[in-house]
């Protein structure tokens, strides 16, 4: 993998993800605050909590996006564990990001549907379990047509890219 | 980190998460707001790097 492709791979994945999210803030918001409460329930874990509940409202909710309950964290572990929303979509992109480097790109999906399968355990509200399966079914689809080797995979991506540019010019 | 923002400017910031670490450390919402902005746009540049292979992780 030559590294000029593998630069307008990434730039080019990068801006149309930037796009989508524009777009369709409506529905990636749910899969943002999924990672944000996430990032709650998997800190208060670490801080020896028990999480209760990850719900996740509609965006009219007055209440917010999403809410994590817990118990038996400690104030310190409080202090962390509400640090950690914000913290955790960040976190987990560095994370995949550092897996890709490493061409551990498969990984990076059966670890997103693992800890996707953790927060089901723990969901509190139906909007929340529908957020939840919709997103882990988006990745299982990524999973299914994934393809032999980083190559080829590169080369159905810069495919993509030229059909949609061809596309969005007639 | 929009939407924290807006909600905060609309007053109707009580159960957020800066205002929860504004009553636990008594240090003003907005301060923990600009924290995770910066820290946000930090991971946005290392995650970047690292992708564009301009950081190598050992």
């Amino acid at each position: 993998m030559s590294p000029e492709r593998s630069q307008v791979l990434v730039i080019g994945s990068g801006l149309l993800a930037f796009a989508l999210s524009v777009v369709l803030w409506r529905v990636v918001r749910f899969v943002v605050t999924i990672a944000h409460e996430g990032g709650h329930a998997m800190v208060a874990s670490m801080m020896g909590g028990t999480v209760e509940s990850i719900k996740v409202f509609s965006s009219r909710d007055p209440r917010g996006r999403g809410a994590t309950a817990f118990r038996g964290v400690g104030p310190l572990g409080s202090f962390f564990t509400a640090l950690a929303g914000y913290l955790g979509p960040s976190a987990f992109g560095i994370a995949g990001a550092m897996l890709l480097a490493h061409d551990w790109t498969v990984a990076v999906l059966w670890l997103t549907l693992f800890f996707l399968l953790l927060a089901l355990f723990q969901i509190g509200n139906p909007l929340g379990a529908v957020a939840v399966v919709a997103t882990g079914a988006v990745i299982v689809l990524v999973l299914r047509v994934r393809l032999p080797g980083p190559a080829d995979v590169l080369r159905v991506h810069l495919d993509l890219g030229s059909c949609s540019a061809a596309g969005s010019g007639t | 980190m929009i939407v924290l923002q807006r909600g905060r400017k609309q007053g109707q910031d009580t159960g957020s998460d800066a205002a929860e670490l504004r009553k636990m450390t008594y240090l003003p919402a907005s301060l923990w707001s600009g924290f995770f902005w910066l820290t946000t746009l930090a991971a946005l540049v290392y995650g970047g790097g690292i992708l564009l292979e301009l950081i190598h992780l050992g």
